[in-house]
């Protein structure tokens, strides 16, 4: 674009000499104040000198562009480390994000209609987020690349149980914190409020173990949600109120923490033992 | 990385696999060295069950497969398949927020490639070498339905594998890009692709199988296949009834598949006609 | 790829670089860092600094397309934003305050561009030789690069006080050559 309107353009000699440096002061002022109007001169410039200078500086340039793109995470999900990168790709992060939500939101909305039922609303979801969280880590749209990502090398249990571990951890973080706010109005010693720990541990050790069969580990997480949900429910109904306090004794009771310590390692160890069936699988 | 011109790089021996009641596959045998091999047939032949094994995706139920020389149920000699592989799925399902660059970027760190430097350059070279470069730090989402096919293409083929295993490459991309895709195809040793396209066959691959039903009908060349019908194929001016199929060509004449009555003008087969005949028994 | 008559112009450029568009970005850099690099090579001598100043510039460009609000010639734009990374370079840290005081408006061609243009066939080219290269400078770095009296005398490494001066007696010494 000319914003110059005037014939005068630079002559070839001088439009070499600028661009060698070569050019006394005065007239390479005059050549600049023309260039900053004259496409054609810019171009003619270009062309006196060598081609593979540009492509070189281009090069240069494009090694700086071309990067991975980074999203609002993008510090943390660190581009740098591929290893995080591989575990936090964008699903398993928003689905982490939604269960912090969930374990706040939920509750808090809940305590508003009463104050019982947060705690019913926190005991039903609480556990639950290692259990969705597993179940979503072995569907192949928690990864970016889809299908294509089952025949790459780093196919696998550990790949599947690093990302059931990132959504879980922030979700039951949220938990823990949404329970001591919630503990504060209700009567109960405090270390009775983790006592679903042990049991929604046990739920998402049962969803990793069933994506090592031929049973669809999201039905798997999805079936037992609901069971547990309504368990939980129909433990804390009593006529005209909620009781979640009955629940949670019920959950310290020795006996069942036991037993679904018990549930916890027996799934892990088989889970390990059958890992190939993550990596190589029988069904599509 | 080199392989013994006698050592076949595909030796896949009675694979059958059955969802509920359909037999996806019923024995399938197939055995190649280099080059492209096609796979040829309608919608559930079990093509995409077949390249999925080939994959390493997916474990047939019984049979045995050899890769590359390596057997995929041994988890050691998979994951050496794996480094060696590259594949790309029939609904690629590709992660719409990530632009071309980090999906290919992100697929080599699935594929164990540490080095930062080495991702950029290769994903560089292989972006450009599908057209894609002028809209690699574009979101997948923007992109249209053979762009985005072509993002899964140049996913498929990072790290240079060995083996490309494609579950019709060709869709989506306009005839230019079919040509492209040819030169591309040269570059890994043993290409085995599907493709329900019969030109295409004749276009890429040394050989051709075609399958039915979850088996394999036939095995050869595609000048083989198209040999099935010699003699078989007569031109005239008119319809006829006595043919197993007709139809009209360019110009005007029509062209009958089937017994010719006496004095018909035989023609030479092309590849349509072998695939139709050959179907035609199929069916019987 | 369009089937329009003609390269796409400089804003077109701009936009499809907005958009992503890689392949623009390449267009507009061979276009213009030719011209750039000559021009901040006459303000700096050290060729490495000149190609990450080139460099820095058009990576500007890719990050902040929409920086550019269409008015004025992207060339007066592009300038712009060169001479600030260089200017950057000499004085790294800048006060929050002067980073605010520093949001620059477009450079648009001034009066005295449009005079320069023809300088050297002129009795103002003439004049100007007349002026000691000190002066000389600092008419370059205020009247052609249109930058402040603090930034040229960070630019040139000298007090602004000085640079004020000059301008001053470049002023009486331009209007007796030209009486």
């Amino acid at each position: 674009m000319n914003t110059h309107r005037t014939n005068w353009h630079v002559d070839d000699e001088d439009l070499a000499a600028y661009g060698t440096g070569s050019l006394a002061s005065v007239p390479a002022t005059s050549v600049e104040a023309h260039l900053m109007g004259c496409q054609g001169c810019r171009e003619r410039l270009a062309r006196t000198g060598q081609p593979q200078d540009i492509e070189d500086a281009w090069l240069t340039l494009a090694d700086a562009v071309d990067r991975p793109s980074t999203g609002p995470l993008g510090r943390f999900t660190g581009r740098h480390n591929l290893l995080r990168s591989s575990i936090a790709t964008p699903t398993m992060v928003a689905a982490a994000l939604a269960g912090i939500v969930l374990v706040v939101a939920v509750p808090l909305a809940a305590a508003v209609v009463a104050g019982d039922a947060a705690l019913v609303a926190l005991l039903v979801g609480a556990p639950l987020a290692p259990v969705a969280a597993a179940g979503l880590a072995y569907r192949d749209w928690a990864d970016p690349a889809g299908e294509i990502s089952l025949a790459t090398a780093s196919a696998g249990l550990p790949l599947v149980a690093k990302r059931a571990v990132l959504v879980s951890v922030g979700a039951l973080l949220a938990a823990g914190i949404s329970l001591l706010v919630v503990s504060t109005w209700v009567a109960a010693p405090a270390a009775l409020f983790f006592s679903w720990c042990l049991p929604g541990l046990a739920l998402s050790a049962l969803v990793m173990l069933a994506g090592t069969t031929r049973l669809d580990p999201l039905r798997v997480a999805l079936g037992l949600g609901l069971t547990w949900a309504a368990a939980v429910v129909a433990g804390s109904w009593a006529p005209r109120s909620l009781r979640p306090e009955a629940v949670l004794h019920l959950l310290a009771t020795p006996a069942l923490q036991a037993a679904a310590l018990s549930v916890v390692v027996v799934s892990l160890f088989a889970t390990v033992a059958r890992r190939d069936l993550v990596s190589y699988r029988r069904t599509a | 990385m080199t392989i013994l011109t006698s050592v076949a790089s595909l030796e896949i021996d009675e694979l059958t696999k059955t969802y509920g009641r359909t037999k996806a596959l019923d024995g399938v045998s197939l055995s190649a060295g280099r080059g492209v091999i096609g796979l040829l047939g309608p919608n559930g032949a079990g093509k995409t069950t077949l390249l999925r094994m080939v994959a390493t995706v997916l474990a047939p139920d019984s049979g045995s497969l050899r890769l590359l020389g390596l057997d995929p149920a041994d988890p050691g000699q998979r994951i050496e398949i794996r480094r060696r592989l590259g594949y790309l799925p029939q609904s690629p399902g590709l992660y719409a927020n990530f632009t071309p660059f980090d999906l290919v970027d992100y697929v080599a760190v699935l594929k164990e490639h540490t080095d930062r430097d080495w991702r950029r350059d290769e994903t560089r070279r292989l972006l450009e070498s599908v057209g894609l470069a002028d809209v690699m730090h574009q979101k997948i989402r923007r992109l249209s339905g053979g762009m985005k096919q072509r993002v899964a293409l140049a996913a498929a083929m990072v790290g240079s594998p060995d083996l490309l295993v494609l579950d019709e490459p060709a869709n989506g991309l306009d005839p230019d890009q079919r040509l492209q895709l040819r030169s591309l195809l040269s570059q890994s040793s043993t290409v085995l692709m599907s493709t329900h396209n019969i030109s295409e066959v004749g276009a890429l691959c040394q050989s051709v199988y075609v399958m039915f039903s979850g088996r394999v009908r036939f095995a050869g060349t595609p000048a083989e296949l198209a040999g099935l019908a010699v003699g078989r194929v007569w031109e005239d001016d008119s319809q006829d009834p006595r043919a197993i199929r007709s139809w009209m060509t360019a110009t005007g004449a029509f062209r009958h598949l089937g017994e010719p009555p006496a004095g018909a003008q035989v023609v030479d087969p092309t590849l349509d006609d072998g695939y139709l005949f050959l179907a035609r028994q199929e069916h019987r | 790829m369009t089937l329009d008559q003609g390269a796409p112009s400089d804003a077109e450029l701009i936009a499809r670089i907005a958009d992503g568009d890689r392949g623009a970005l390449h267009t507009l850099f061979t276009r213009h860092q030719p011209w750039l690099a000559a021009r901040v090579r006459r303000r700096c001598a050290d060729p490495a600094v000149v190609a990450e100043v080139v460099n820095d510039t058009f990576l500007a460009v890719w990050q902040q397309p929409t920086r550019y609000k269409g008015e004025g010639e992207v060339a007066a734009w592009l300038w712009g934003i060169a001479i600030r990374t260089l200017l950057h370079r000499l004085r790294p840290r800048k006060s929050v305050f002067e980073r605010l005081v520093q949001s620059r408006p477009q450079h648009h061609p001034s009066a005295e561009e449009a005079v320069l243009v023809q300088v050297q066939h002129s009795d103002v080219g003439q004049a100007l030789q007349k002026l000691s290269p000190e002066l000389l400078a600092v008419v370059q770095a205020t009247v052609i690069d249109g930058l402040t009296t603090r930034e040229a005398a960070a630019l040139l490494g000298i007090p602004s006080g000085t640079v004020k001066s000059r301008m001053s007696r470049a002023r009486l010494e331009l209007r007796e050559a030209l009486l």
